[in-house]
C-alpha cells in the first residue's frame, strides 16, 4: 500500500474558528503520531468545493476530498436523516446532545454513512444556533412575527421560521452580510462563538436570543476507499487522533457556554481561548442578551410542534425514536 | 510536486491560448490536464462549473447586460448622443468632448466596455467623421473612454471582484464613481487639446429651443442611471435588484414611451444578451477551476509567500504590481485576471493592511486600460469593427489615450482617498 | 421546402437560442416580481433564488453553445492569425479539438454527477426538488456545445480555399455576427 504525498481535508469556515482549529489539530496530531508518514493538508473556507457547501458530501464520496470536518446541515440534502439535529427545540442541553451522538442514534448515522462510502472518525461541534436581529429583543414567539430572518438554505429551517411567524429568507452567506448592513434582512441564526463573534455581527444585530433551538454537530470523516488504502497500524493512530482532536474542538466551541467543563478540558490540554465568557463579552459590547423564560420556551416548542411532526417522517421514525431513547438515558 | 504541476498548468494554458483556443477553454482544459495527472479529483470539474455560475450576486451580470441592450435598442443611447451633441457640438473640439461625455454617461448605464463602444460607436464615429474628425481618432476617443464603463457603476468587473473578495458590490459601485470621473476628465482633456491642435471644427450652432427639445427627448435615458444608482446608494435595491429594475425600466421606455421596441426585436435582444452573458460567464466558471487547481497544487501559497518575503517598500510593490497587471492585461481579459491573481493578492492585501475597496477600484482601472492595449483589446476590437478600420490604425491614435489613462491609474493607485471618500461620506464602512 | 420542414430546420439550428431567450425572460421576470413583492407585499419569494441561479447555469451553457456557433468566444487571435493560411486552418482545428475535449469531459462528469444525485435522492436546498432536474443542465448543455463545435469544425474542413473567419451567414443574426463579432467580446 502506498501512501499519498498529501491528503486533503475540507472545512467550511476559516482557520480561526473552533471548527477550523479542530481540523488543524487533527492534521497536526496525525502528522506527529505517524512520524510524518501521513500528511494531511487542511483546505479552509470551503476552498475544495468552491463555495458550494452542499456539494461537500458528494465530492468526498468521489474522492476530491479525502477527509472532511463537516456540519450535518451541509450534508442534509444528500442524507436527509441528518436533519435530526435540525429538529427545532429537540436538544435541551449539551448532555442530551452528547447522549445522542455517542448513543444508538449516532451509531445508526455512522452505519448509514458507512453504507454510502463515508467513515465517521469522530464527532465535533459547531454549536447551538442562536437568533440575532436588528429590530427588537425576541423573548417570545410573538416577537418574531414578520421579522425577515436569513436562514440556512435548507427546507427544515424555512419550515421552522414560518411556523414561528417569521419571514425566512434563504440566502448565501456572502450576500447575507451585505443584506444585514443595508437592513434588507433583519436577523440571522448561527452559533455565537462560531459566527456571531468572529463576524462582529453585534454591530448590525444588537439583539441576541439564547434559545438553543437547534445545534449542528460536526462529523470528522474519511472516504472509505482512502481509509482502506491506509495500513492497519496507521488507521489506529489516525482514529485515535480524530477522537482526541474532537475533544479539543468541542471544548473550544463550548468554552464559556456550558457549566465550565469545556474550560476545564482546555486547561487540562494546556490550551486557551481568547474569549472565556462569550455572553459577558457581548454584553460589554452593548448587546442585549435575552434568555427566554421557561414559559416562553414552552411556547416556542409548541409553535414548532408541527415542524417536528412533519420532519420525523423524512428523518425516519426509528432514528428519531432512538435519539429520544438516548436523550432519556442521559437523564 | 508543485513546481512541475505549476509548469504543466501554466504551460498548457499558454500553449492553448497561442493555438487560438477560447480563453475559457484554455483555462478549463489546462486545469483538467493538471487535475488528472496529479490525481486531484477530476469529478470536481462538473461541481465547480455549476457552483461557479450559480452564485446569487452574479445574477446582476445578465440583468445589467440585458438592460444595456434593451436601452440601446430602445433608442436611449441615440437620444442622449443627440442632446449632448446639440449642447457642445458647435465648439471647436466640441464633438470629441461630447463623445467623452456621452461615453461616461453611458458607462453609468452599461457595465461592459465593448457594449458601450457598440452602443455609441455606430452613432458617434460616423458623426464625428462627417464634420472632419479623423475616423481613427474618433474611434480611439470612443474606445478609450468606454473602458471606464467597468469603473463607473454598474460594472460587471466590480460585481466579479466583489464576489471573489466578499466585498459589498454596492460599496464598490459607489467607490468607482470618482476615480471613473477623474480618469474620464484626463481623457476628455487630451481629446480636447488634440482636437483643437488639429483644427477639428464644430457643427452648425443650434437654437436653445432645439436643445430643450432634445433634452426632453433624452430625459428618459438621462433618468436611467439616476434610478439604477440612486436605488443602490439609497439602500432601496441590492445591485442584483437594481439590474432587474433597470431591465423593466428599459422595457417600459422602449415599449410604452418611445414605442421603438417590437416583440421581434425583444427576441433578438434576449438572444444577444444571452451570448454576451455566456461569453463572460463561461470564462468566470472555467477561470474558477483554474484558480481551484492553482490553489490546490499549492502554487498560490508559494507565490504569495514569495511576494510577502520581498519585504520591500509597499509603495514600490504597488508600482510593480500595477506594471505586472498592465502586461497581463495586454493578453487577458479582466475576469480571467481576477480569478487567476486575486487568490494571491487577497492575502497580500490583508498582510499590508490595504483597503480591499480601493484595491478593487485600482485593479479595475488597470484592467480597464487593458481593454485598449493590444493584442487582446476588446474595446479596440469592437471600435475597429464598428468603424471599419484595422486594429493597427486605431492603435496609432489610441496609444496617447492609453498613456493618459495610465497617468489616471497612478493617481488612483497612490491616492486611495479618491476611491474611499464617497463611500465613507455615505456611511459605508 | 414545406413550411413544416423549414420550421424544423430552423429549430435544429436555433433550439438553444429559443430556449435561452425564454429562460432569460423568465429569470428577469422572476427577479423583477421579487423586487416588487418585497416592497408591496413585504414577503419575499424565499425560493426564487435557487430557481434563478439554476436557470442561470442553463442559460450560460446554452449561450456558450450559441457563442461557439457564432465564433464569439474571447480568444487571442493575434499570433495564430499571422501564420500561413494552411497552418491557420490546422491551428483552428486543433483549438476546436481542445474545446470538444473539454466539453466532452464535462458531459461525462456532469452525467456522473446527475447519476450520483439520483442514486442518493439528493434534493435542492430550498425548493426540495430533486437536484438532477437542475443539474442535468450540465450534461445537456455540454452536449449541445459539443454539437455546435462539431458543426463549426465541419464547416471549416469544407471551406477549402475560402477566406478563413467567415462564418455561415445566418438570416436572423442582424446583430450577432460571426467571427470577431461585436457583442460577444467579454466585458
Ligand atoms: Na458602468
Ligand atoms: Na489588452
Amino acid at each position: 500500500q502506498s501512501l499519498k504525498p498529501e491528503y486533503k481535508l475540507s472545512v467550511v469556515p476559516g482557520p480561526n474558528t473552533a471548527w477550523g482549529m479542530g481540523a488543524q489539530r487533527f492534521a497536526d496530531l496525525v502528522r506527529e503520531r505517524t512520524g510524518g508518514r501521513v500528511n494531511i493538508k487542511v483546505y479552509y473556507s470551503g476552498q475544495l468545493f468552491a463555495g458550494q457547501q452542499t456539494n461537500e458530501f458528494l465530492l468526498l464520496r468521489r474522492g476530491v476530498a479525502d477527509f472532511t470536518l463537516s456540519s450535518t446541515i451541509n450534508w442534509s440534502p444528500q442524507v436527509p436523516q441528518l436533519n435530526l439535529f435540525s429538529l427545532p427545540f429537540f436538544f435541551a442541553d449539551y448532555t442530551e446532545v452528547d447522549a445522542v451522538t455517542s448513543g444508538e442514534a449516532g451509531r445508526r448515522i455512522e452505519e448509514l454513512l458507512g453504507k454510502l462510502g463515508v467513515r465517521v472518525l469522530g464527532w465535533g461541534e459547531n454549536g447551538y444556533r442562536e437568533l440575532s436581529n436588528s429590530v427588537r429583543p425576541v423573548a417570545r414567539p410573538e416577537d418574531l412575527r414578520g421579522l425577515k430572518v436569513r436562514a440556512v438554505g435548507s427546507p427544515i429551517f424555512i419550515d421552522t421560521f414560518q411556523a414561528l411567524g417569521a419571514n425566512p429568507v434563504a440566502m448565501n452567506w456572502s450576500e447575507a452580510v451585505t443584506a444585514f448592513q443595508q437592513g434588507i434582512v433583519d436577523g440571522q441564526e448561527n452559533p455565537v462563538t462560531g459566527i456571531y463573534i468572529p463576524h462582529r455581527l453585534w454591530e448590525v444585530h444588537p439583539n441576541l436570543t439564547i434559545w438553543h433551538y437547534t445545534l449542528d454537530p460536526l462529523l470528522l470523516t474519511v472516504n472509505e476507499r482512502v481509509w482502506q488504502g491506509l495500513p492497519e497500524d496507521l488507521r489506529q493512530v489516525i482514529a485515535q487522533a480524530a477522537v482526541d482532536a474532537m475533544v479539543y474542538e468541542k471544548a473550544v466551541a463550548r468554552a464559556g457556554l456550558d457549566d465550565g467543563a469545556a474550560l476545564a478540558t482546555l486547561a487540562e490540554l494546556g490550551e486557551q481561548v481568547e474569549v472565556t465568557d462569550p455572553l459577558g463579552f457581548l454584553e460589554g459590547q452593548g448587546v442585549q442578551v435575552i434568555s427566554p423564560t421557561s414559559e416562553a420556551m414552552e411556547a416556542f416548542r409548541k409553535a414548532t410542534e408541527p415542524v417536528r411532526a412533519k420532519w420525523r417522517a423524512t428523518i425516519g421514525e426509528d432514528l428519531v425514536t432512538a435519539a429520544e431513547a438516548d436523550k432519556a438515558s442521559a437523564r | 510536486m508543485s513546481e512541475w504541476a505549476a509548469a504543466l498548468l501554466v504551460g498548457s494554458f499558454a500553449l492553448l491560448l497561442l493555438l487560438r483556443a477560447p480563453i475559457a477553454v484554455a483555462l478549463g482544459l489546462s486545469s483538467v490536464f493538471t487535475i488528472w495527472i496529479y490525481d486531484l479529483g477530476i469529478p470536481v470539474l462538473s461541481y465547480n462549473v455549476w457552483a461557479g455560475i450559480a452564485k446569487f450576486p452574479l445574477l446582476a451580470i445578465p440583468f445589467f447586460i440585458l438592460a444595456g441592450v434593451i436601452m440601446e435598442k430602445a433608442g436611449m443611447a441615440g437620444r442622449i448622443v443627440h442632446f449632448i451633441r446639440l449642447l457642445v457640438g458647435h465648439l471647436p473640439g466640441g464633438l470629441a468632448l461630447a463623445a467623452v461625455g456621452v461615453a461616461l454617461f453611458w458607462g453609468a448605464v452599461s457595465g461592459s466596455g465593448p457594449a458601450t463602444v457598440a452602443a455609441l460607436g455606430t452613432i458617434l464615429i460616423p458623426g464625428m467623421a462627417r464634420v472632419g474628425y479623423d475616423r481613427a481618432f474618433a474611434t480611439a476617443v470612443v474606445a478609450a473612454t468606454s473602458e471606464l464603463s467597468i469603473v463607473i457603476p454598474p460594472s460587471i468587473a466590480l460585481i466579479v471582484y466583489g464576489t471573489l473578495t466578499s466585498q459589498s458590490v454596492g460599496t464598490l459601485f459607489v467607490a468607482g464613481v470618482v476615480p471613473g470621473l477623474v480618469v474620464g476628465a484626463l481623457l476628455g482633456a487630451l481629446a480636447l487639446v488634440l482636437s483643437i491642435r488639429r483644427g477639428y471644427g464644430g457643427e452648425e450652432p443650434t437654437q436653445p429651443g432645439q436643445v430643450w427639445e432634445a433634452f426632453k427627448e433624452a430625459g428618459w435615458g438621462l433618468l436611467a442611471p439616476v434610478i439604477i444608482l440612486g436605488g443602490i446608494y439609497g439602500g432601496v435595491f441590492t445591485p442584483t435588484e437594481a439590474a432587474a429594475v433597470a431591465v423593466f425600466y428599459g422595457l417600459f421606455v422602449g415599449l410604452v414611451v418611445y414605442r421603438s421596441l417590437s416583440l421581434r426585436s425583444l427576441y433578438r435582444t434576449l438572444v444577444e444578451a444571452t451570448i454576451s452573458t455566456s461569453v463572460i460567464m463561461i470564462v468566470v466558471t472555467l477561470a474558477g477551476i483554474f484558480s481551484w487547481t492553482a490553489s490546490t497544487i499549492g502554487v498560490i501559497d508559494r507565490v504569495t509567500q514569495a511576494i510577502l518575503a520581498l519585504d520591500g517598500s509597499p509603495l514600490l510593490l504597488l508600482l510593480v504590481l500595477n506594471l505586472f497587471l498592465l502586461v497581463v492585461g495586454m493578453f487577458l481579459d479582466a475576469i480571467s485576471v481576477y480569478y487567476i491573481f486575486l487568490p494571491i493578492f487577497i492575502p497580500v492585501m490583508a498582510h499590508l493592511g490595504w483597503n480591499p475597496i480601493w484595491f478593487g477600484i485600482m485593479m479595475t482601472v488597470n484592467l480597464a486600460l487593458g481593454q485598449i492595449t493590444p493584442p487582446v483589446a476588446v474595446n479596440l476590437y469592437m471600435g475597429a469593427h464598428v468603424a471599419g478600420l484595422s486594429l493597427e490604425e486605431v492603435w496609432r491614435e489610441v496609444w496617447r489615450f492609453a498613456a493618459a489613462a495610465a497617468v489616471g491609474l497612478l493617481i488612483v493607485a497612490y491616492v486611495p482617498q479618491l476611491s474611499l471618500w464617497l463611500p465613507w461620506a455615505l456611511g459605508m464602512r | 421546402m414545406s413550411p413544416l420542414r423549414r420550421g424544423l430546420g430552423w429549430l435544429a439550428d436555433h433550439v438553444e437560442e429559443a430556449i435561452a431567450a425564454a429562460v432569460l425572460a423568465v429569470m428577469a421576470g422572476v427577479a423583477f416580481v421579487n423586487v416588487v413583492t418585497r416592497y408591496l407585499v413585504h414577503y419575499p419569494l424565499a425560493f426564487t433564488e435557487e430557481l434563478e441561479v439554476s436557470l442561470f447555469v442553463w442559460l450560460v451553457l446554452l449561450g456558450t453553445a450559441m457563442a461557439f456557433r457564432h465564433d464569439a468566444h474571447l480568444k487571442v487571435v493575434f499570433f495564430a492569425d499571422r501564420l500561413p493560411p494552411a497552418w491557420q486552418r490546422a491551428v483552428r482545428l486543433v483549438a476546436s479539438g481542445a474545446s470538444l475535449l473539454l466539453f466532452g469531459i464535462l458531459l461525462v462528469l456532469g452525467y456522473r454527477q446527475v447519476a450520483d444525485e439520483i442514486l442518493l435522492g439528493v434534493v435542492t436546498e430550498s425548493l426540495g426538488w430533486p437536484s438532477w432536474v437542475f443539474t442535468s443542465g450540465l450534461p445537456v448543455g455540454a452536449g449541445l456545445v459539443g454539437i455546435r463545435i462539431l458543426q463549426s469544425s465541419w464547416r471549416l474542413i469544407r471551406q477549402q480555399g475560402e477566406v478563413l473567419g467567415a462564418v455561415e451567414p445566418s438570416a436572423h443574426s442582424g446583430d450577432v455576427r460571426g467571427d470577431g463579432d461585436p457583442r460577444g467580446v467579454g466585458l
